[in-house]
Parts: C-alpha cells; structure tokens; sequence
C-alpha cells in the first residue's frame, strides 16, 4: 500500500515468513517477529525487548501509537505515486490547504502578489485558536479561493504559491 | 443541601461535577448542544436538556437557553464549571434573578475580579503587587504604541475578559505591534464576546505559580497551597504541578497570605485561584484571579485530600468551611498533564476526529478525568481537551515516573495528541532540575519531530498488519451480512437420502 507520512511517499508491504514478517518499504526488506495481541494491538519482538504498535485505520488515514509516540500515515491515492514528481511539485509549488476545518479570519495576500519564503498568507481559525498558515517557498500567489468569514473544510485548497520560472 | 443541580458545561468537568454530585446524592442535569448529543457527561447525567446548535455562541453561551433549561428542570442551583459562561458576571447575575443559586463567587466580586484592569487597579490600592502597563484597555492604537514605547519591548497584549492564553499575544517589536493588538481583539470577541484588550510589560522566563483559595460566604478564608503551571505552549498551560519546585516555606505563606489579601479585598466567595508570576528573584506579582475552578484543580486535591468541586457545592448552599489555614497540610506531589487533540509538529494545530481506540493509563496514584470515550466524536467546535491525565507521587521525581509511565499507557487513536510532547517536557533534564519557566517549551523542546527510523518501520509494519487482518475480516463480514450463503451451500456436497438408501453404506 502507499503511504503519505510527513510529506514523503512510503511503498508499505509486509508478508508472512513462517512466524515472521518480511517488511518492504520502498523495495527495502526487513524480517521482524510480531504478533497480533488484541483488536488493536500488534507487539513486535527485536533483541528480546518488545515493543507494543497500537494501530487504527478509517478510510483516509493509520493512526499509530508506540509509547507515547504518535503516527498517523495518510493513505495516498494511486494517481500520487510518481515520487519524482511529487517531490517537484512540493518544491516548485505549495499548495496551501488547512490543517482542520475552520473559519478564514484574513487573507494576508493577493493573487498575482510575490512572497518570500516564511511568510504569512492567511489566517484560518478552528477550535477557537488563530493560526497563520505560511509559505513554504518563495514564489507568487497564483491562486486565491478563499476570503475572510468563509467556513472551509481541510481538503480545500485555499490559496496556491508557485515558483517564478 | 441542594437536590438537583445544571452543569452548564461538556466535557471533562462536565463530567467531574456530575460526579461530585452524584457522591453527594444530588440529581444531576446535562445540556448540550447538537455536536454533543452522545457525549459522555449527557450519558453520565441524570437528565439532560438540548440547548441549541453546534456553535458554542449558540449553545453552551446562550444564558437564556440554559437559565430556562435549569427552571423547566426544576434544578435549584447552576454550576458553571470553567470557560464559556463561568466568569460572565451578566449570567451570574441572571441566574441569580431567576432564583436560582450560581455555584461561584457573587455577582459583584466577579465584575471586579472578570475584569483584569479594574482588578488591577483595585489590588494596587491594597498594596498587592502587580506588573507595570496599561491602566485600562483602550480601542486607541496610539495608547498602546506610547505606552509600548515607554516600558520597552517586549510587552504582552491581553485579553481584559481573558484566560487561557485567548487574546493573547508576546510582541517584541515597535512593528508588530498593531497586527497583533488587531489579532488579540478579534480572538478575544471570538472567544470571550468583548474585544477590550491592554498591554503591559512582558517578564521574561518568568514561574506561573498561582494560589488555591477557598472563602466561605461569613467571611473565612484560607489557601490551599500552590500549583506550578510554567510549562505553557501558546500560553496555555498544558503541564501543571504542586508543589512548586520554587517553593519554600518562607515564600508559601507570602504568597499565601498574599492571596487572601486579594481575596478580601475584593470581598471574594467561593473557591477562586490566585495568580501570580515569579521572577528570577523570586519576586512575584499578582496578575489575575481565576473566579471557577480551575482545569488543574486535581493537583490540589490529590495533595490536600480536599475534594474542591464538592467543596464549592458546600459553600454554594450556605455551609461554612469545614477547615482552618492551620488544619491545612500538603502531601507529596502531583503532576497534571492536559491531553489535547493537537498536533505538536504543526503548530499545536487543534485536531478533530472519532476517537477509534482508547486505553486509559491505570495504577496507584494514577486519575483520569476524561470527557471521551472509545467511539466518541471530537467536535470542531470547542476547546480541544480530551482527559486530564493526574499522578500523586510521595516526590517530585516518583510522580514524574509515574507521569511518564501512564503517559506511554494511554494510548489515543484517531486524533492526534500531545502525549508524545509532553513526554518528551518530562524527560528533559531542565524539568528534572525544577527549571520549569514560561517559556521552558520554546527554550528546550524541539519541535521537530526525531529522526525516527526504527519506530518508523514499526509503525508501518504494525499498520500493514492491522490493514490485512482488517481486510480479511471485512471479506468474511460482507459475505456474511451481504449474501447470505444457506446452509446448503456450506456443508459441502450431499444428496437427498430415503430411509432405505441409509442402511446400504453407499
């Protein structure tokens, strides 16, 4: 399966070995001893210490806890999978979608308008809380779909920075 | 004692008041909103009352929705807990004219006190003292750049109705000034419905140690020792402790008394928090009073063995105080860690969701005082505390392992939390050493997320596996739930046999 976890792209396979599991991520393979310990828990085995992986899924997304250590896996769509691209894209390109759904206090820029990298392009507020959403490039605005008072859900794409060429 | 009372409030210390209430043999009535129809203090309630849509304006801040909800009820008193309407003198006021009893301070005290500037005013006239700034909030930029200029940078803007860190914004320079005085309006309107902001001198690395009081309605008051609350992110505190690692005996009956000072002189009732902030120097300036209960309350209570939500009930109805300063003691130390659906590596982003799995920390000395439960939604729309996670230690160091050993229990699945975060401000040597400042969390935690290679490829390994055991489980659900197979299909082949045929052995 493909994974989208803090932006990178993970190709996730595991396969039973006996009572082991083979582990290939990105082509690389790694045997592990785990085993199923209850409806949400998988405990693995390394060096005679274990470790508990506590793992949920719903349609979109893993949710994972190890000790404390959390990790949510977005699972990606099939049309993301070309790497190179994507790690085109994310640097030629930001696209900038809310983290949650929330209300749009301000727009801080305009389309056409250039922007250094770092700097703050719109306020969204959810859960009560103003957050500046910021450029993760210098570029120009060549998108702005959104103004103050508009109620957005996260999969909006609120506002699109692209590197001049 | 009263027979039934309103929790005007959700979540956590909705159900932590019920509770109370149901130790004492109380009736209990919930209200809630259409985001909370299935939440955990309408299932612990013993009634409860619809009080309008999803938005908290709407909902847990519509006065007359509540008052009216508590008469039909036939309750006698409304216990607000902490936020939306706990310290709103008009609603306190209210509920007093519709005859009810408002489980608080009274209404006047509350004006006084919900107001940062008159209280300041108020208790430099006593001899309290306070942080130099503004005297009043002001809709007049220029006040703030003059008396900016004046002080120095760096000064901090505040919400006059604030708390919890909501309209509230550090500014280090003469330019950031203004969008920051217009951001701390709007989130104050926002969240406390006023947009009367101030600014004074911002102290830096500064302690948070705030004094729990209790004043009965004859005139009693003692203090219930502190609660350090320095580790903030966003000004919130998320990590809160008692005793201070500041504190010695000398300081404590300062404060102490200090306290009760501020008490008197704003002829304060009822349970309330008194905060300071502690220099380098162990100076320390009043800032503000807290008129409810606080969020970490629990602290205080695990050490004096006083049960305040209840003790507020008691002083409400008329009771006096079952206790002296003198009859007062703290045992050992307790740690309170605020589990919040936020994601650390964004900003401290809030994150909504449906809780998809739950295990809650357990073991001696460990609380738990939660508002979800496994399958239940995390609304946008409110402030986005989970569970308190609480533990007594007989030190500071047995608490802090214990911290860290309940932490890694609780496991939390489908929204993300802080827990990992606030593991990470346990195990750093600076809170060990008691070094804990307001700004310990900018100073000392990196918000990065560790390169994380092998518990990467555990959590991938483990997420593998769950998916292909779900699949598996899925397949054999839909052909069960969707067609049907008779039990003809699967009992393999077979033919109809006579009687006669049965004896042949064919």
């Amino acid at each position: 399966m493909q994974l989208k976890y803090r932006n990178t792209h993970y190709d996730v396979r595991v396969e039973p070995d006996g009572e082991d599991y083979i582990l290939t991520v990105n082509g690389e393979k790694q045997k592990f001893t785990a085993k199923r310990n209850g409806t949400n828990l998988i405990s693995i085995s390394n060096d005679n210490v274990k470790t508990n992986v506590y793992v949920a899924e719903d349609d979109s997304r893993f949710y994972v806890n190890i000790d404390g250590d959390g990790f949510t896996f977005e699972k990606s769509r099939e049309e993301e999978t070309s790497y190179g691209e994507e790690a085109k894209m994310s640097s030629d390109k930001d696209i900038i979608k809310p983290p949650m759904p929330g209300s749009i206090v301000k727009v801080l820029v305009k389309k056409g308008q250039k922007v250094e990298e770092g700097e703050g392009l719109i306020i969204i507020e959810a859960m009560k809380m103003e957050t500046t959403l910021y450029s993760s490039i210098p570029g120009i605005v060549t998108e702005v779909n959104v103004s103050a008072g508009e109620q957005v859900d996260s999969d909006k794409v609120l506002l699109i920075v692209e590197k001049e060429k | 004692m009263f027979k039934k009372i309103l929790v005007a409030n959700r979540s956590e210390i909705a159900c932590r008041i019920i509770r109370a209430c149901k130790e004492m043999d109380i009736k209990t009535v919930a209200v809630y909103s259409e985001a909370d129809s299935s939440a955990l203090h309408v299932q612990l309630a013993d009634e409860a009352v619809y009080i309008g849509p999803p938005p908290a304006l709407q909902s847990y801040l519509n006065m007359d929705a509540i008052i009216k909800a508590a008469k039909t009820t036939k309750s006698e008193a409304i216990h607000p807990g902490y936020g939306f309407l706990a310290e709103n003198h008009e609603f306190n006021q209210k509920v007093k004219d519709a005859g009810l009893i408002f489980i608080g301070p009274n209404p006047v005290p509350m004006k006084l006190l919900g107001s940062k500037v008159a209280s300041r005013v108020a208790m430099i006239k006593a001899g309290v003292p306070v942080i130099p700034g503004m005297k009043s909030s002001s809709k007049d930029f220029a006040e703030f750049e003059k008396t900016a200029n004046e002080m120095g940078y760096p000064v901090l803007i505040k919400a006059s109705a604030g708390g919890g860190g909501k309209g509230m914004r550090v500014v280090h320079k003469k330019e950031e000034l203004k969008s920051a005085v217009e951001a701390a309006m709007r989130e104050s309107l926002s969240a406390f419905g006023s947009d009367e902001v101030y600014l004074e001198k911002y102290i830096e690395s500064p302690r948070h140690v705030e004094f729990q009081v209790a004043a009965d309605n004859f005139g009693n008051v003692v203090y219930l020792f502190e609660r350090e609350c320095s580790i903030q992110r966003r000004h919130q505190k998320i990590i809160e402790e008692t005793p201070s690692p500041v504190m010695t005996p000398e300081l404590q009956k300062k404060m102490g008394e200090t306290a009760i000072k501020v008490i008197k002189t704003a002829n304060y009732n009822n349970i309330g928090t008194v905060e300071f902030l502690v220099d380098k120097n162990r100076n320390f300036y009043f800032l503000e009073v807290n008129a409810r209960i606080q969020v970490e309350h629990p602290v205080t209570e695990m050490t004096t063995g006083v049960d305040l939500a209840k003790l507020q009930i008691h002083i409400a109805s008329g009771e006096k105080l079952p206790f002296r300063q003198e009859d007062l003691r703290q045992n050992g130390h307790a740690i309170e860690c605020r589990i919040y659906a936020e994601d650390a590596y964004s900003n401290f982003m809030p994150s909504s969701g449906k809780i998809l799995y739950l295990k809650v920390p357990l073991g001696s000395g460990v609380r738990y005082d939660s508002g979800i439960y496994q399958g239940a939604e995390v609304p946008v729309f409110y402030d986005p505390v989970l569970a308190k996670l609480i533990v007594w230690g007989a030190d500071r160091e047995e608490a802090r392992k214990k911290m860290l050993l309940a932490l890694k229990e609780n496991v939390i699945l489908g929204v993300k939390t802080s827990i990992g975060f606030m593991l990470k401000c346990l195990e750093h040597p600076e809170f060990i050493r008691g070094n804990t400042f307001t700004n310990f969390i900018e100073k000392n935690i990196k918000i990065e997320k560790d390169a994380e290679g092998k518990l990467l490829n555990y959590a991938f390994l483990g997420s593998a596996m769950h998916h292909n055991d779900n699949k598996k489980n899925s397949k054999t659900f839909t052909a069960a739930s969707g067609e049907m197979p008779t039990p003809w299909q699967t009992i393999g082949s077979w033919e109809i046999c006579t009687g006669r045929q049965i004896g042949k052995g064919n």
